[in-house]
C-alpha cells in the first residue's frame, strides 16, 4: 500500500474548447479511501484513468509511492483498476479472470491459489470460481472484478462508479460490504462516483470536482457543513442547500442579519430551517407552496413576502395546513462571495 | 508528439509497431491491387485505335444494357423477397437460407446449369413454357437470337444476385423502427400506405447504395457471360469485361487489352463517385 | 378473407423458394436420369430409374479428382491466410492508435469497389513473371489480396464491438499487445473470424476469371473451370449427364454451408455491404 499523488495534472482533448482537467493536485494517504465527486463531464473518470495510466496527461505528474510513474506504463505502476461495466474476460473462468495479473507477472502456482482463495473467502466467491461471467449475476460479477482488483495486493486500487450498474437495494448493500472491506485491508483507494451518498458514506476524504477543476477537499463532514463554494453547498445534500442573495431574504425580514449587501449570497441548509405549526417568537408566517413526502420528511417549499426556500419538516407534514411558522438561524447561515461564489 | 492520443502504453514511438500487424495485409494488397494498375499503365498501347473501335463501343453498350436491365429488375424483385421474409412465420430461416443458396453458388458453374435449362432440344424452360402455352413449340433456341440471350443472360443474372439484393434490404427493413409502423397504422394507414409513407423513403439510402454497388459488379460481368453464350450470338451479348478477354486470348492484344482495361476502371470511376455520394448522404441522414 | 391472405402467402413464398432452389435441383434430377434419359424429349421431369452411374464416370473418365484436390487446396489455404493476415490488420485498424490508419482503410475499400475483372490481364502478366501459373500459389495469393478489404472490414466491425474495457484490464493485467490479441480480442472474435472464413471459401471455392486465365493446364484446374471445360468428343456432344454431376458434387458443400450457417454468413455480409 502506498500513497498516490497527483501533482498539477492538466489534460485538454483534441479538438475540445476548455481544458477537462485544469491545474490538479491532491495527495492520497496510505491506506486512504478518498473519492472523486463531481457531475458527469466533470473530468472526474480522466482523472481516474491518468493515474492509471491509461491515458496521459499533457502536463502534471503522478506519483505512486513516492516513485514518478508520469511516463509508466499501467501494467508497471503495480495499481490495480475497477471498471465501471467490469470489463471479466468472458471467455476465462472466474478464476482464470482473477489470476490474470498474478500469473503475468509470473506468481508461483502456489501463491496463485493462495491469494484465489483468500480473495473469494473474502468476496464470498467460493462457489463461483469454476463459472464464466456470463452465468453470474450483475453483484457476483462485480465481486469478481473487485476480486481481481485485490489478489494482487497493488499499491493502490482505482474504482470507476463500480456500483452504478447494481440496482438501487443491491448497490446499498454492496457499498455497506466495500466499505468494510477496505477498512479491514487498509488498502489505499481512489473511487470515482456522481453519487454523492457513495462519497459521503465510503470516503475519508472526497475531492469535489467541477469542470475540471478541484472545488473543495476534505472529509465528508467537512464539505457537507463547510462548503467551499456554491457549487459544493448545492451539490451536496438532497434537498440541496437554499442559495439566495442575502439582501433579498433581508428585504422580506426573513432573516435577522445586519451586515446583508448586495455582493453577498447566503445559504442555508433545509434541515437546519426551524419550522412549527404554532407562531413562537421570532418566526415569520410563511405559505406552503409544494409539500413532497420522502417518508423520513417532508419537504416544504415555502414563500414568504416574495422570498422562497425550501425546508424539511420531520415525519409527515399535515396535509391541511396551508401555511407554517418558519425561523432561519443566523448562526446555521454560510455566506458566499455573490461574484466568485466563494466561501466568505 | 501527441500524447492525448496516445493510449495505455501505446506511445507515438509505437506507431511502427502497431503499423507493422498490419503490414503483411497491405503489402499483399499492393501487390495484387495496386502493382497491376501501375502496370496496366506500362503496358497499355493502341490508345488511337479506341475513337475507332466499334466493337469496343456495342460492347459498351451491351454492358451499360445488362447492367440496367439486371440491377432494376434484382431490386424491385429483392424488395419483394425481402417484404415477403420480413414477416416471422415457422421455418423462415430455412426460407432465408434457401432464398441465399443462388448467391452462393459458383456463378460460372450455375451458368452451365442455366445453359442446361435454356437448351433448344432438352430445356426445361422451353417445355414448362409450352405446357402453360406461352409458346408454340417447346424448342426455342434462347441462346441463339440476339434478343433473347440478353434477355437469358439478364435472367440467369437476376436470379444469381436478387439474394444479395435481398439480404441488404432485410437488414435495412429490420432497422425501421416498429413504433413508425404502428403510429401510422394508428392514424388509419392501410399497408400500402405504410410502404410508400414509411418503408420506401427510409429504405432509400439502402437502396440507393445496393443499387449502386450492384451496378458496378455488374459492370464488371464476365463468368456468367462468357459460359452461356461466349459474347454471341453475333456479339450481341458481348459485355466489355469478354472483349478485353478475347483481345488478350483471341486476338494476342496484351497491349490494347490493358488500354481497354483503363476505359473500363474510368467508367467504373465514375461509378464509386457515384456510391462515395450515396453514403456521404446516408451519413449525413 | 384472412385465411385467404394467407394462402397467397404461402403460396408466395412456396413460389420464392421454387425459384431460388430450381435450377439447383434441376440439375440434381438429370444427375440421376440414365444417360439415354437426359437427351429425352420432352423432358422427364424425375428420373425413371434412378442411377449414380454419372457420378461414377466424372471421377473414372474424367481428371474431376484432381479439380476437387485443386479447389480444396487453393480454397482451405486461401482461407487460412486471409484469416491470419486479416485478423492482424483488421486489430491495428481498429483498436491500435495509428497515425494513417483512417486514411488507409478508405483507400483500402475503395480499391475493393473495383470487379477483379479489370485488374485481371495485367495481374496476368504479373502471376506469369513470377513463374506460378498453373501453380496453386498463382491463385492463393491473388485470392487472399482480393478478399483481404472485404475481410478487414467485417473483423473491424466485429472488433470494434468489443468493449474497450477489456484491452484496458489487460494491460493493467500486464498484456503485451500480442498477448492481449491473441488472449482476449481473438477469442472473443472466434465467432467474426469464422464468419469470415466461411465467406472467404466461398468465395475461393467460387472463382472462375483468375482460374480460367491462369490454370491452363487441366492439371492444374480448378472445379469451376474445369467443368466449364467438359465437353465430349465433338462440340455437338456435350455430355450433359455428367456436367450435371460434377456440378451437383460441387455446389453442394456450398449448399451445405449456407444451410447450417445462414444466420453467419447474413450477419458477415450484411456487416461488409451495409457499412461499407
Amino acid at each position: 500500500m502506498a500513497e498516490v499523488a497527483v501533482k498539477n495534472i492538466r489534460k485538454q482533448f483534441k479538438g475540445g474548447k476548455r481544458p477537462v482537467l485544469d491545474d490538479i493536485s491532491f495527495t492520497v494517504k496510505d491506506g486512504e479511501f478518498v473519492c472523486l465527486l463531481g457531475p458527469s463531464g466533470c473530468g472526474k473518470t480522466t482523472l481516474l484513468r491518468i493515474i492509471a495510466g491509461l491515458e496521459l496527461a499533457d502536463s502534471g505528474a503522478i506519483s505512486i509511492g513516492g516513485a514518478d510513474v508520469t511516463d509508466t506504463p499501467p501494467k508497471d505502476r503495480d495499481i490495480a483498476f475497477v471498471f465501471q461495466n467490469y470489463a471479466l474476460y468472458p471467455h476465462l473462468l472466474v478464476r482464470e479472470n482473477i489470476a490474470m495479473g498474478l500469473k503475468l507477472r509470473g506468481a508461483e502456482p502456489a501463491l496463485i491459489e493462495e491469494r484465489i482463495q483468500e480473495a473469494a473467502r473474502m468476496l464470498s466467491l467460493e462457489e463461483l470460481l469454476e463459472r464464466k461471467p456470463a452465468a453470474l449475476s450483475g453483484g457476483q460479477r462485480q465481486r469478481v472484478a473487485l476480486g481481481r482488483a485485490l489478489v494482487r495486493h497493488p499499491k493502490a486500487t482505482l474504482l470507476d462508479e463500480p456500483l452504478s450498474n447494481l440496482d438501487a437495494v443491491l448497490r446499498e448493500r454492496t457499498r455497506g460490504e466495500l466499505k468494510l472491506l477496505f477498512k479491514r485491508l487498509k488498502g489505499t483507494a481512489v473511487y470515482v462516483t456522481h453519487d454523492q451518498i457513495e462519497a459521503m458514506t465510503l470516503s475519508d476524504r472526497v475531492v469535489v470536482l467541477d469542470k475540471g477543476r478541484i472545488q473543495q477537499v476534505g472529509t465528508p463532514a467537512d464539505i457537507y457543513h463547510h462548503p467551499a463554494n456554491t457549487f459544493v453547498a448545492t451539490f451536496l445534500g438532497a434537498p440541496p442547500m437554499n442559495v439566495f442573495p442575502l439582501e433579498e431574504a433581508h428585504k422580506a425580514r426573513a432573516v435577522e442579519d445586519g451586515a446583508a449587501s448586495g455582493t453577498v449570497l447566503g445559504g442555508l441548509r433545509p434541515e437546519d430551517v426551524q419550522l412549527s405549526l404554532e407562531l413562537k417568537d421570532g418566526f415569520l408566517v410563511g405559505k406552503v407552496l409544494l409539500a413532497e413526502p420522502t417518508g423520513a420528511q417532508t419537504v416544504l417549499s415555502i414563500e414568504s413576502s416574495g422570498f422562497k426556500f425550501r425546508a424539511c419538516w420531520p415525519g409527515t407534514f399535515p396535509g391541511s395546513r396551508e401555511e407554517v411558522f418558519f425561523r432561519l438561524p443566523a448562526e446555521k447561515l454560510h455566506r458566499f462571495d455573490a461574484d466568485t461564489g466563494e466561501r466568505l | 508528439m501527441s500524447r492525448d492520443r496516445a493510449h495505455a502504453g501505446f506511445g507515438p514511438r509505437e506507431a511502427a509497431v502497431n503499423w507493422s500487424f498490419a503490414v503483411p495485409a497491405l503489402l499483399l494488397m499492393a501487390l495484387v491491387n495496386l502493382l497491376p494498375v501501375v502496370a496496366a499503365f506500362r503496358y497499355a498501347s493502341g490508345f488511337h485505335r479506341l475513337s475507332a473501335d466499334g466493337r469496343m463501343f456495342a460492347s459498351l453498350w451491351n454492358t451499360v444494357r445488362f447492367t440496367a436491365y439486371a440491377v432494376s429488375i434484382e431490386t424491385v424483385l429483392g424488395l419483394a423477397i425481402a417484404l415477403l421474409l420480413t414477416r416471422p412465420f415457422k421455418g423462415r430461416g430455412l426460407v432465408r437460407a434457401a432464398v441465399l443458396v443462388p448467391w452462393a453458388l459458383p456463378t460460372a458453374i450455375m451458368a452451365m446449369a442455366w445453359q442446361w435449362i435454356y437448351n433448344p432440344e432438352y430445356g426445361i424452360l422451353g417445355d414448362l413454357l409450352f405446357k402453360f402455352g406461352l409458346v408454340s413449340s417447346p424448342r426455342v433456341a434462347w441462346l441463339a437470337s440476339p434478343g433473347s440471350a440478353m434477355a437469358a443472360c439478364v435472367l440467369a443474372d437476376v436470379w444469381k444476385t436478387t439474394p444479395f439484393m435481398t439480404l441488404l434490404f432485410m437488414s435495412g427493413l429490420a432497422n425501421i423502427p416498429d413504433e413508425l409502423y404502428e403510429a401510422a397504422g394508428i392514424d388509419g394507414a392501410g399497408p400500402v400506405r405504410r410502404f410508400f409513407l414509411i418503408t420506401l423513403p427510409l429504405l432509400k439510402p439502402t437502396l440507393a447504395l445496393a443499387m449502386v454497388f450492384r451496378a458496378i459488379q455488374s459492370f464488371g460481368v464476365f463468368d456468367l457471360v462468357w459460359v452461356l453464350t461466349g459474347g454471341g450470338p453475333g456479339g450481341s451479348t458481348r459485355m466489355i469485361a469478354l472483349y478485353v478477354y478475347d483481345n488478350v486470348f483471341r486476338y494476342l492484344e496484351l497491349g490494347y487489352a490493358c488500354t481497354l482495361t483503363l476505359v473500363m476502371a474510368a467508367c467504373l470511376l465514375v461509378m464509386s463517385a457515384g456510391i462515395l455520394y450515396f453514403t456521404r448522404q446516408k451519413e449525413q441522414a | 378473407m384472412k385465411r385467404l391472405g394467407n394462402a397467397l402467402f404461402v403460396l408466395a413464398v412456396a413460389a420464392v423458394v421454387l425459384w431460388s432452389l430450381g435450377p439447383f435441383l434441376w440439375q440434381v434430377v438429370t444427375s440421376l436420369k440414365p444417360t439415354a434419359e437426359v437427351v429425352k424429349v420432352p423432358p422427364t421431369y424425375w428420373p425413371s430409374h434412378p442411377t449414380l452411374a454419372s457420378y461414377v464416370k466424372i471421377f473414372s473418365t474424367r481428371p474431376f479428382g484432381t479439380y476437387i484436390l485443386n479447389s480444396v487446396v487453393v480454397a482451405l489455404a486461401t482461407t487460412a491466410l486471409c484469416s491470419v493476415v486479416g485478423t492482424l490488420a483488421a486489430y491495428a485498424f481498429s483498436r491500435l492508435p495509428l497515425p494513417g490508419g483512417e486514411w488507409a482503410v478508405r483507400s483500402i475499400l475503395f480499391v475493393a469497389l473495383f470487379p477483379p475483372t479489370i485488374l485481371v490481364v495485367p495481374l496476368y502478366k504479373l502471376v506469369q513473371a513470377l513463374h506460378l501459373l498453373n501453380n496453386p500459389l498463382g491463385l492463393i495469393l491473388p485470392y487472399t489480396a482480393l478478399n483481404l478489404p472485404f475481410s478487414i472490414w467485417v473483423l473491424m466491425t466485429f472488433f470494434k464491438a468489443i468493449p474497450r474495457d477489456l484491452e484496458e484490464a489487460a494491460a493493467i493485467d500486464g498484456l503485451s499487445r500480442w498477448q492481449t490479441l491473441w488472449k482476449v480480442v481473438f477469442p472473443l472474435a472466434a465467432p467474426a473470424v469464422a464468419t469470415t472464413a466461411i465467406l472467404v471459401f466461398i468465395f475461393s471455392w467460387n472463382e472462375f476469371l483468375l482460374a480460367l486465365i491462369f490454370m491452363s493446364q487441366d492439371a492444374a484446374r480448378t472445379v469451376p473451370v474445369g467443368i466449364a471445360m467438359l465437353s465430349g468428343v465433338t462440340m455437338y456432344e456435350v455430355p450433359w449427364d455428367q456436367i450435371s454431376a460434377a456440378v451437383v458434387l460441387t455446389t453442394l458443400p456450398v449448399v451445405a454451408l449456407v444451410l447450417a450457417f445462414q444466420k453467419r454468413i447474413v450477419e458477415g455480409l450484411t456487416a461488409g455491404a451495409v457499412k461499407g
